[in-house]
C-alpha cells in the first residue's frame, strides 16, 4: 500500500507548492494531509500513523525543529515516520541541528520536482 | 570595507538570488540587464520582507506592482484562472518569494556571514513606499525586469552588529 503524507507549513501557498511539486515528482501517496503549524502537525501525528512528513522550519509558534524533537521524544510509536525538513536553511549547522532533533533529511527551498524525487525515493 | 561588507554591498548577489528563485519556482524570466521601468500609475505596490539577525542585522524586501504580484502568484501557484485565487494568495506568495530569496542569499554568503536567523515574512501594500534608514544602516538596492514587462525592486538594509543578539 502506498504511503501517507503530511505537509506542515504555516503558509498555505507553500503547502500548495509542496503538494504540486510532489505530484510533479511522480511520487504517489495514498492520502495527503496538511497542517498549518507545528502544534497542529504534532496533533495529527499523535492521532494518526503517517508515513512521510514534509515539514517547514520557520513557522510562527512551534518551529519545525521543535516539532520534530517533540515527536521523537514524546511519540515513540511514530519512530518509523520519516520527517523531512523543507526549508530555506541549508547550512551545515542547521542540518546537524535538524538531524540531532530527529529529522531524516531536508530539502532546501527553492526546490525542483527532481530534488523531491532524489530526496524522497530512498525513504519510501 | 571588509570582504563581508563588499558581498553585502554587491547588487549582483541580490539579482543572482532572485533569479534562482524565479527560475526554479516561479517560472518567469528575469532579465537583470533589460528595460527596468514600469509605469505604475496609481496602482499600489506589494512589498514582502523578512528581517534577519547575525553578524549583520537587517531586512530584505521585495516590491513590485500589484499587477506583477498577481502574475507571480499565478505562476508560483500554477493557477490557470484568476478566479482560483484567494485574497490571501498574493501576500502569501510575495512573502514566500522574499523568504526564498533571503534563503538563497544566505546560502550564497554562508561562508562569510555564518549563521543568520531569518524571521517569518511580512507583507504590506501601498504607494511610493521606501525604506527610512535608521542611523548606521546601509541600503543596497537592485532592480530586475520580469517577463520583459514588470520590474521587481530588491532592497537589502543592513547594519553590522557583530553577531550580538
Ligand atoms: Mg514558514
Amino acid at each position: 500500500m502506498a504511503d501517507t503524507l503530511l505537509i506542515i507549513d504555516d503558509s498555505s501557498t507553500m503547502r500548495r507548492i509542496v503538494k504540486r511539486t510532489v505530484r510533479m515528482s511522480g511520487l504517489s501517496f495514498s492520502e495527503t494531509f496538511e497542517a498549518e503549524s507545528g502544534e497542529q502537525g504534532f496533533e495529527k501525528l499523535s492521532a494518526d500513523a503517517i508515513d512521510v512528513v514534509l515539514c517547514d522550519v520557520n513557522m510562527t509558534g512551534m518551529s519545525g525543529i521543535e516539532m520534530v524533537r517533540k515527536v521523537r521524544t514524546e511519540l515513540p510509536e511514530r519512530k518509523d515516520t520519516r520527517i523531512i525538513m523543507v526549508t530555506t536553511e541549508s547550512s551545515a549547522a542547521f542540518v546537524a541541528e535538524a538531524m540531532k532533533a530527529g529529522a531524516d533529511g531536508y530539502i532546501s527551498k527553492p526546490f525542483t520536482p527532481e530534488k523531491f524525487t532524489e530526496k524522497l525515493t530512498p525513504l519510501l | 570595507m571588509s570582504e563581508v561588507e563588499k558581498d553585502l554591498c554587491n547588487p549582483s548577489a541580490l539579482r543572482e538570488a532572485i533569479t534562482e528563485v524565479f527560475n526554479t519556482m516561479v517560472f518567469m524570466e528575469i532579465n537583470s540587464s533589460g528595460p527596468i521601468e514600469e509605469d505604475l500609475g496609481d496602482q499600489p505596490c506589494i512589498l514582502g520582507s523578512v528581517s534577519f539577525r547575525g553578524l549583520f542585522d537587517g531586512s530584505l524586501s521585495i516590491s513590485c506592482s500589484a499587477a506583477c504580484a498577481k502574475e507571480i502568484t499565478m505562476n508560483l501557484l500554477a493557477f490557470e484562472d484568476e478566479d482560483e485565487m484567494e485574497p490571501s494568495d498574493i501576500p502569501d506568495a510575495i512573502g514566500e518569494v522574499a523568504n526564498m530569496t533571503m534563503g538563497t542569499l544566505k546560502t550564497m554568503l554562508y561562508d562569510r556571514l555564518g549563521e543568520i536567523t531569518v524571521s517569518v515574512p511580512t507583507v504590506v501594500s501601498g504607494c511610493s513606499m521606501c525604506n527610512a534608514l535608521r542611523a548606521g544602516e546601509v541600503k543596497l538596492s537592485a532592480t530586475v525586469a520580469v517577463a520583459d514587462q514588470y520590474c521587481v525592486q530588491l532592497n537589502l538594509v543592513h547594519m553590522y552588529s557583530g553577531g550580538k543578539a
